[in-house]
C-alpha cells in the first residue's frame, strides 16, 4: 500500500513536471520544473529496484546537465518568453483532439492489457539484491552490453563534435 | 542465316553509338551511316524471310542471353523468328531503309542533322526488338523505346512552340496506353506464370474467357494508345508536327502498327476471350468512320494524311476483332507501302514548296497544278492513292476487301457497314487530296512559284520503290483474293495455338467465300458482290472527288453553306480536342498546379542574433510561431480549391503542421489496432 | 569474481572498427596536422571506406553470424546492407569533394562525421537487438543533423537541420517508446526471442506489442520517408549541401530499410493483419504522395526529394510482402537499393557537378539546354532519370520489375497495380527534366563553369561508377540478382 502510495505521488512528479515545463512562460521555472521531472524518474526508478540508475539520473541529468541549463538560461539572461499570438487555431483544435485521441487508446491499451510485470527478466529483484545494482548493471555493461556500451561512446563522441563544428562555425 | 537474327538490331545500335557518340565529327556523313546501318539489317532480314518464305518456315528462337530471373520467371533477350516476326521484319526494315535514304535528302542542311539519325536509328533498334521479341516483356523494352523516339522526333523542332506541345500531347496519352499494356502484362505474368509467347499461348486455352477478356481488353488499352484508337487517337494528327520523313515511318508505316502487331502475336489468347475482340471490331470500326469524317474536310495536307492512318488502323484492327488476323497483319503491311509513299510524296511537296509562306507550305488551299512541274512526285502519290482507295489492282484493294468480306461474313453487319462507309469516305478525301495539290489552278504564292522543281533523287528514287511496291505489294501475296499466299504463310505463326476457333473461322469463311464465288455458290455470290461492291465504293469516292474539286468547283462552298453546323464540326474534329481539354486536361493541370502551390514554402525573414543561442532561440520560436501560410489560394473552385486548401496547410514548411501529420498517422495506426 | 569477457569474431566486426577508427584517425589529423588540400583526407577516407568494403566482402558469413548476444548478427543480409551503405558513403565523399561550395568547410569534421553516421548505419543494419536498432539510428542521426547544416552563412541550411532535428527527435522518442512496449510485452529486445514468445503466445492477446510495433513502423516510417512521416524530406533534401543530401537520400534508407525488413521478418508473419492493413496503406499513400508532388517542383533537389520519397513507397511494397513471408522480396529489396543508391547517387553527382563555385544549379530550369553545353553531363543525367523512371533498358526497370513481381508472387493484387500505374505517373516528371536538356535553349545560362574546379575527377570517377552499374543492372541483372536472393538464405 505504501509502495503504491509512493508510486502514485512519483508519477504525479513526473506528469505535472513535464507538464509545468511546456506550460511555464518563464524559462528559469521550465528548467527547474525539468529537474522535478528527473527527480521523480529517479525516485521511480528506486522503486524498481534500480539503484544504480536512480543515482545516475540524479547525478548526471538533475546535477550536471541542468545545471548547465540554468547557467545558460541565466547566462544570456533570457525573460519572459514572448508569446505570439498563435496564428494556427485549427491545429490547435485538431492537434487537440487528436492528441487526445492517441491518449486515449494507450489508456485503453493499459486497462485492458496484462504486462509482463517484474520476475520476467534476467535480473529479477531477488537476484539484483543479490549481485547488487551497480555489480550487475557493470557487468552487463562488459559481457551481454559490450556492444550497445561502446557504440553509446560513439553516439556521445559523435555529439561532441557535432557541438564543436556548430559552435566553432558560429565563432568564425 | 536465322542464327544471325540478332544481328539485326545490332546494326542500328552501331549506327546509334557512332552517330550519338561521334555525332560532331560525323556530321554530315551522319545520314549514310545511319542508312548504311539500317541497309545492313535490310540484308540480314532478306536473308532470313528468303529463308522463312523458300525454305520450310517454322518458328526459331534465337537466345542470346538470360535478362531475368526471379524465382520461376525466367525472361531471356531471346529473338522469334517465325512468319509474322518475317512480315513484320520485312515492313519495318524495308520501309525504314527507304525512309532513311529520304532523310538524307529531306534533312539535308538542318541543323540537327546528326541528332535526327541517332533517333531515326534508336527508333529502328526499339522497333526491331519489339517485332523481333520473343517474350513480353522484351516486346515492352521496344515498346517503351519507341515511344521515346516518337516523343523525340515529334518535338524534333523543339524551337516550335505547337511541336513540343504535340510530344508532350503523345507522350501522355501514350502513357496512359502503357499504363494498360503492362497491367496486361502482370495479368499475363500472374495468370500464366511466365511471360514467354510459347508459354503463355501453351497455358492459353486453359485461361477462362473472362480472365482472357481482361488481359485482352489491358493489352489492347496499350494497343489504343500507341495505335491511336478512339479515344486515345488524339495525339497522332498532333504527331505531324515532326519531320515527314518520321511521319511517314514511325507514325504511318510502323510504329502505330506496333499495337496490330501485339494483338496479332497475342491471338492464341484473344480468341479465348471473344468479348475483348468484339470490343475491339468495335472500336476499329468507329475509328475508321470517325477518323476517316475528319479527314473530308483538313486542309493541312499532313493532317489529311494523319486522319487517314487512324482511319486505316481503325481497318486493321476491324479485321483483328472480326478474327481475321491474317488479313490485318496484311492490310498493316500494304499500309505501310502506300502510306509511307503518301507521307513522302506530301513531304516531297512540302520540301518544293520551302520558299513560301511557313502558314502555306501543307495547307493545300494553297497549292493547285503542281502535275506539271513534280511529274515523279505526281504519278508516285496517284499510284498511292489508288492502292489506299482500293481500286483495283493497287495494294490496298486486295488487303481491305479481305477485311470487309471477313467481317461481312463473321456476322459483324454493323462492322462491315461502317468500314464500307469509311472506305467511301477513304477514297474521296485522298483524291480531295490529290486533285487539290496537283490540279487544277496554281495557287502558291508568286515568290515561292519559280523555287517549286522536283526533289532530288535521293527522295524520288525511295518514292518509286515505294510506288513500285504500292502497285504488286497487294497482288504478289494477295492473289487470289481471301486466299493468297500470306494467309497460308502466316497461318503457322497465328493458328498454331489449339482452341484458334474464330480466328480459323474467319480464314475459313473468307477461302470458303472466294471459292465457292468461283463455282457460283450461295456465299459465292455474296462475295463476289461485296467486291463489286468495293469497287464502286472506291470508284464512286473518287468520281465524287474528281465532280466536287475539279468539275465543279463552287460545289464545296454551296456544301458548307449549307450545312455549316456540320462542316464546323468536322473541320473542328468534332471538338474531341477541346472537350479532352476542358473535361480531362484542365482540371488536372489545376490539381498539379495547386499542389505546387501548396508546396513553395515559406522562407521566413533574415534572422539575426549575435549569439548563437539567441539565433538558434529564434529560429525555434520563429519556426514555432512566426511561419505563416503565404498568400491565399485564389481562383481555384470546388474540389480542387478544397484539396489546394488541405494541401498548403500541410506542406507549408511549419513543424507544427509536419508534427500534426505525423500525430495523425499515429492516430491512424493505433485506431488500426484498437478499433478493429 | 570472473568475468567472462564474450567472444567476438573480429574478422566480422572489422568492417565496423575500421569506419570507426577510420573516423577519429580523419578527426585527430585534420586536428593536429590542418592543412589546406583536402586531397590527402578525402583520399584516407575513400581507402578507408574501400577496405572496410573489402573486409566485409572478404568475410564469408558462416555458423557464428551471432555475437554478444545477438547484438551484432553478421549474415549474408549483413553483407550485402554492408556493402551498401559503404557504397553510398564512398559516392557521397566523392560527392563531397567534388562540390564546390564544400571546399571551404573544414575537411576533417566534416569526413569524420560522414564515416561515424557510416558506422551508425552499420550497426543499425547489423544487429538483431532493437536496442542497437536504436543506438546505430541516433549514430547516424545525430551526425546527419550536424552535416545537414554545415554549410556557413546559409539560412535554407540551418533550417533543414533544426527541422530535421526536431521532427527526427519526436520520430525516435515513437520509435523507443514502441521498443519499450514490446520489451514490456515480449520481455526481450532480441528479435528471435521476440519471434520465439509470439510462436508461444500469439500476439493477438496482446494490444501492448502490436501498439509497439506500430510505434516502431512509426520511427522507422520517419527514417524511410514514408507517408505521412515524410513531411520533412523536401525541406531537408532542399537545404543541405547537395553531397549530403545524396547520402541522405540513400545510407539512411538503407539502414533503417534493413532494420524494418529484419524486423518483420522476424515477427512479420506473427504480427496479425493489420499490419498488413498499414503496410498497404503507407506504400500506397508514400508512393502517390511522392510522385504527385514531384511532378511541379522546379527545384531539382525537391524534385528528387519527392522522387526518392516515391522510391521508399514502392520499397515499402516488398516490405509487405516479407511480411507474408517472400524471399523474393528481400532479394528484390537489396537489389532495388543497389540499383537505387547508383542511380539516385549518380542524379545527385550530376547536380553537383553542374554547379559553379558560390551558385549551384538547383532550378530546374537551369538545366536548360545542358545537352548542349555539357553533352556527357546531360547524358549522364539522361540515363540516371530514364533508371529513375524504370524505363528499360536501365537497372531502374528491373529492379523494379522484381520488386513488383514478388508482391505479385504473395498475393497482392492492387498493390502493384498501383505501383504501376504511380511508376507510369513518375516518367513525366523524370522526362521533363531529360526534354529540358535536350530540347530547349539553354537560358542565360551561368557562364559556363571552367570545367568543374579542382574537384572534377571526383566527379567523373563517380558518374562512369554509376553510369556502368546503371547499364550493367539493367541489361545483365541476372547474377547480381542471385547474389541478393543468395543473402538472405542466412537470416535466422
Amino acid at each position: 500500500m505504501a509502495g503504491q502510495l509512493f508510486f502514485y505521488f512519483l508519477a504525479l512528479l513526473t506528469v505535472a513536471g513535464a507538464v509545468a515545463v511546456v506550460a511555464l512562460p518563464n524559462p528559469l521555472y521550465s528548467v527547474l520544473s525539468l529537474v522535478a521531472t528527473f527527480l521523480g524518474l529517479a525516485g521511480l526508478y528506486l522503486s524498481l529496484n534500480a539503484q544504480f540508475v536512480a543515482v545516475v539520473q540524479v547525478i548526471v541529468y538533475a546535477g550536471a546537465i541542468m545545471m548547465l541549463f540554468l547557467f545558460v538560461v541565466m547566462l544570456i539572461n533570457l525573460g519572459r518568453e514572448e508569446r505570439q499570438a498563435l496564428r494556427l487555431p485549427v491545429q490547435k483544435l485538431a492537434g487537440t483532439i487528436i492528441g487526445l485521441g492517441v491518449f486515449a487508446g494507450l489508456v485503453n491499451l493499459y486497462a485492458t492489457t496484462p504486462l509482463l510485470t517484474g520476475a520476467k527478466g534476467l535480473f529479477p529483484a531477488a537476484r539484483l539484491a543479490e549481485v547488487g545494482s551497480v555489480q550487475a548493471v557493470g557487468r552487463l555493461l562488459v559481457t551481454q552490453y559490450v556492444l550497445p556500451f561502446q557504440a553509446m561512446a560513439v553516439l556521445l563522441f559523435v555529439g561532441i563534435v557535432g557541438a564543436v563544428v556548430l559552435a566553432r562555425r558560429r565563432a568564425r | 542465316m536465322i542464327r544471325y537474327a540478332w544481328l539485326i538490331p545490332l546494326f542500328p545500335l552501331a549506327g546509334v553509338l557512332i552517330n550519338g557518340l561521334l555525332g560532331s565529327r560525323v556530321r554530315d556523313k551522319a545520314g549514310h551511316v545511319a542508312s548504311l546501318m539500317a541497309g545492313l539489317s535490310l540484308l540480314v532480314v532478306l536473308g532470313i524471310a528468303r529463308e522463312m518464305i523458300l525454305g520450310p518456315g517454322g518458328s526459331h528462337v534465337v537466345p542470346v542471353w538470360t535478362w531475368i530471373t526471379a524465382g520461376s520467371l525466367s525472361v531471356s533477350v531471346s529473338f522469334l523468328v517465325d512468319p509474322l516476326s518475317t512480315i513484320m521484319l520485312l515492313v519495318v526494315a524495308g520501309v525504314g531503309f527507304v525512309i532513311h535514304v529520304y532523310s538524307i535528302g529531306y534533312m539535308h542542311g538542318d541543323p540537327g542533322y546528326p541528332r535526327f539519325f541517332t533517333y531515326l536509328n534508336l527508333f529502328m533498334l526499339s522497333m526491331l526488338l519489339l517485332v523481333m521479341a520473343d517474350n513480353y516483356l522484351l516486346m515492352f523494352v521496344g515498346w517503351e523505346g519507341v515511344g521515346l523516339c516518337s516523343y523525340l522526333l515529334i518535338g524534333f523542332w523543339y524551337e516550335k512552340q505547337s511541336a513540343s506541345d504535340a510530344g508532350k500531347k503523345a507522350f501522355i496519352v501514350n502513357r496512359i496506353g502503357d499504363a494498360g499494356f503492362l497491367l496486361g502484362l502482370f495479368l499475363i505474368w500472374t495468370l500464366t506464370g511466365s511471360l514467354s509467347y510459347a508459354e503463355v499461348f501453351k497455358a492459353a486455352p486453359q485461361l477462362a474467357a473472362p480472365a482472357a477478356t481482361a488481359i485482352g481488353l489491358l493489352l489492347f488499352i496499350g494497343a489504343m494508345g500507341k495505335s491511336a484508337q478512339i479515344p486515345l487517337y488524339v495525339w497522332l494528327p498532333d504527331a505531324m508536327e515532326g519531320p515527314t520523313p518520321v511521319s511517314a515511318l514511325i507514325h504511318a508505316a510502323t510504329m502505330v502498327t506496333a499495337g496490330v502487331y501485339m494483338v496479332a502475336r497475342t491471338s492464341p489468347v484473344y480468341v479465348q476471350g471473344p468479348g475483348a475482340l468484339e470490343v475491339i471490331a468495335l472500336v476499329g470500326a468507329l475509328t475508321a468512320i470517325f477518323s476517316a469524317s475528319i479527314g473530308l474536310v483538313q486542309n493541312d495536307i499532313k493532317r489529311v494524311m494523319a486522319y487517314s492512318t487512324v482511319s486505316q488502323l481503325g481497318f486493321m484492327f476491324m479485321a483483328m476483332g472480326v478474327g481475321a488476323f491474317a488479313s490485318g497483319i496484311f492490310h498493316l503491311m500494304t499500309h505501310a507501302f502506300f502510306k509511307g509513299l503518301l507521307f513522302l510524296g506530301a513531304g516531297s511537296v512540302i520540301h518544293a514548296l520551302h520558299h513560301a509562306p511557313a502558314a502555306q507550305q501543307q495547307d493545300m488551299r494553297y497549292m493547285g497544278g503542281l502535275r506539271s512541274k513534280m511529274p515523279v512526285t505526281y504519278w508516285c502519290l496517284v499510284a498511292a492513292a489508288l492502292a489506299l482507295a482500293g481500286v483495283p489492282p493497287f495494294a490496298g484493294f486486295w488487303s481491305k476487301d479481305e477485311i470487309l468480306a471477313g467481317a461481312f461474313f463473321s456476322g459483324h453487319y454493323v462492322v462491315w457497314g461502317l468500314g464500307t462507309a469509311a472506305a467511301l469516305m477513304t477514297a474521296f478525301y485522298v483524291f480531295r487530296m490529290i486533285f487539290m495539290t496537283f490540279h487544277g489552278e496554281m495557287r502558291v504564292d508568286h515568290h515561292a512559284r519559280e523555287h517549286i522543281r522536283e526533289s532530288p533523287a535521293v527522295m524520288t528514287v525511295p518514292l518509286v520503290i515505294l510506288a513500285v511496291l504500292s502497285v504488286v505489294g497487294g497482288v504478289l501475296p494477295g492473289f487470289p483474293p481471301d486466299a493468297g499466299w500470306i494467309h497460308k504463310f502466316l497461318a503457322p505463326s497465328l493458328a498454331k495455338a489449339p482452341g484458334h476457333a474464330a480466328l480459323d473461322e474467319g480464314v475459313r469463311v473468307v477461302k470458303a467465300a472466294a471459292q465457292a464465288g468461283a463455282q457460283g455458290g450461295g456465299h459465292g455470290t455474296a462475295g463476289i458482290a461485296l467486291i463489286v461492291l468495293a469497287i464502286a465504293v472506291a470508284l464512286g469516292g473518287i468520281a465524287l472527288a474528281w465532280r466536287m474539286y475539279l468539275r465543279d468547283t463552287a460545289a464545296p462552298a454551296r456544301l458548307e453553306r449549307r450545312f455549316p453546323g456540320l462542316y464546323r464540326l468536322l473541320l473542328n474534329k468534332y471538338y474531341v480536342d477541346e472537350i479532352y481539354q476542358a473535361c480531362i486536361v484542365e482540371p488536372i493541370y489545376r490539381l498539379m498546379r495547386a499542389l505546387f502551390d501548396f508546396d513553395q514554402k515559406v522562407v521566413d525573414g533574415a534572422v539575426n542574433g549575435s549569439s548563437f543561442l539567441t539565433v538558434w532561440f529564434s529560429r525555434i520560436s520563429g519556426i514555432f510561431d512566426l511561419r505563416t501560410v503565404d498568400g491565399a489560394v485564389n481562383g481555384t473552385a470546388g474540389v480542387i480549391g478544397f484539396f489546394s486548401q488541405l494541401f498548403k496547410f500541410i506542406q507549408s514548411g511549419m513543424v507544427q503542421n509536419y508534427l500534426f501529420v505525423m500525430l495523425l498517422g499515429v492516430f491512424l495506426m493505433v485506431s488500426a489496432y484498437l478499433f478493429r | 569474481m570472473t568475468i567472462p569477457f564474450p567472444q567476438i569474431h573480429w574478422a566480422y566486426l572489422l568492417p565496423v572498427l575500421l569506419v570507426v577508427g577510420g573516423a577519429v584517425f580523419v578527426l585527430m589529423w585534420d586536428a593536429f596536422f590542418p592543412q589546406r588540400e583536402r586531397s590527402f583526407l578525402v583520399t584516407l577516407t575513400l581507402a578507408v571506406l574501400a577496405s572496410a568494403l573489402g573486409a566485409s566482402l572478404a568475410a564469408q558469413p558462416g555458423s557464428e553470424a551471432a555475437s554478444m548476444g545477438g547484438m551484432y548478427l553478421y549474415d549474408g543480409f549483413t553483407r550485402f546492407v554492408f556493402a551498401l551503405i559503404l557504397l553510398s558513403s564512398f559516392f557521397s565523399v566523392l560527392l563531397s569533394a567534388a562540390q564546390r561550395s564544400l571546399e571551404e568547410v573544414p575537411a576533417g569534421d566534416y569526413l569524420g562525421l560522414i564515416l561515424f553516421a557510416t558506422s551508425g548505419m552499420m550497426l543499425m543494419a547489423a544487429t538483431r537487438s532493437l536496442l542497437m536498432v536504436f543506438v546505430g539510428l541516433e549514430i547516424f542521426s545525430l551526425a546527419l543533423y550536424v552535416l545537414a547544416g554545415f554549410l556557413r552563412g546559409q539560412p535554407e541550411g540551418n533550417e533543414a537541420a533544426l527541422k530535421y532535428f526536431l521532427l527526427g527527435s519526436f520520430a525516435s522518442g515513437f520509435l523507443l517508446y514502441g521498443m519499450a512496449l514490446i520489451f514490456g510485452a515480449t520481455g526481450s529486445v532480441d528479435l528471435m526471442e521476440i519471434a520465439q514468445r509470439l510462436t508461444t503466445s500469439p500476439p493477438s492477446r496482446s494490444p501492448a506489442f502490436l501498439l509497439g510495433l506500430g510505434f516502431v513502423v512509426v520511427g522507422l516510417g520517419f527514417k524511410v520517408a514514408a507517408a505521412p512521416f515524410y513531411m520533412w524530406t523536401p525541406d531537408v533534401y532542399e537545404g543541405s549541401p547537395t553531397a549530403v543530401t545524396a547520402f541522405m537520400s540513400v545510407g539512411p534508407k538503407v539502414a533503417a530499410f534493413a532494420a524494418f525488413f529484419r524486423l518483420l521478418l522476424a515477427v512479420g508473419p506473427r504480427a496479425g493483419a493489420e499490419l498488413d492493413a498499414i503496410l498497404w496503406v503507407m506504400a500506397v499513400l508514400t508512393m502517390t504522395a511522392g510522385n504527385v508532388s514531384a511532378i511541379w517542383q522546379s527545384n531539382i533537389k525537391r524534385m528528387l526529394a519527392y522522387s526518392s520519397i516515391a522510391h521508399a513507397g514502392y520499397i515499402l511494397v516488398a516490405l509487405a510482402a516479407v511480411r507474408r513471408g517472400s524471399d523474393l522480396a528481400t532479394g528484390s529489396f537489396l537489389f532495388y537499393m543497389l540499383v537505387y543508391a547508383l542511380m539516385n547517387m549518380g542524379a545527385f553527382c550530376v547536380v553537383v557537378a553542374a554547379g559553379a563555385r558560390g551558385e549551384e544549379r538547383t532550378r530546374i530550369e537551369d538545366y536548360a539546354g545542358l545537352g548542349y553545353t555539357r553533352p556527357a553531363l546531360a547524358a549522364a543525367m539522361a540515363l540516371f532519370m530514364v533508371s529513375l523512371a524504370g524505363i528499360p533498358p536501365t537497372g531502374g526497370f528491373v529492379a523494379k520489375f522484381y520488386l513488383f513481381s514478388a508482391a505479385v508472387k504473395v498475393g497482392f493484387v492492387w498493390l502493384p497495380v498501383i505501383a504501376v500505374l504511380n511508376s507510369v505517373v513518375s516518367v513525366s516528371y523524370y522526362l521533363r527534366l531529360v526534354v529540358l536538356m535536350y530540347m530547349r535553349e539553354p537560358g542565360e545560362a551561368p557562364a559556363r563553369p571552367g570545367l568543374l574546379g579542382p574537384g572534377w575527377s571526383y566527379a567523373l570517377a563517380a558518374l562512369v561508377l554509376a553510369a556502368a552499374g546503371v547499364l550493367n543492372f539493367g541489361i545483365f541483372p541476372s547474377s547480381f540478382f542471385e547474389l541478393a536472393l543468395r543473402s538472405t538464405l542466412l537470416l535466422n
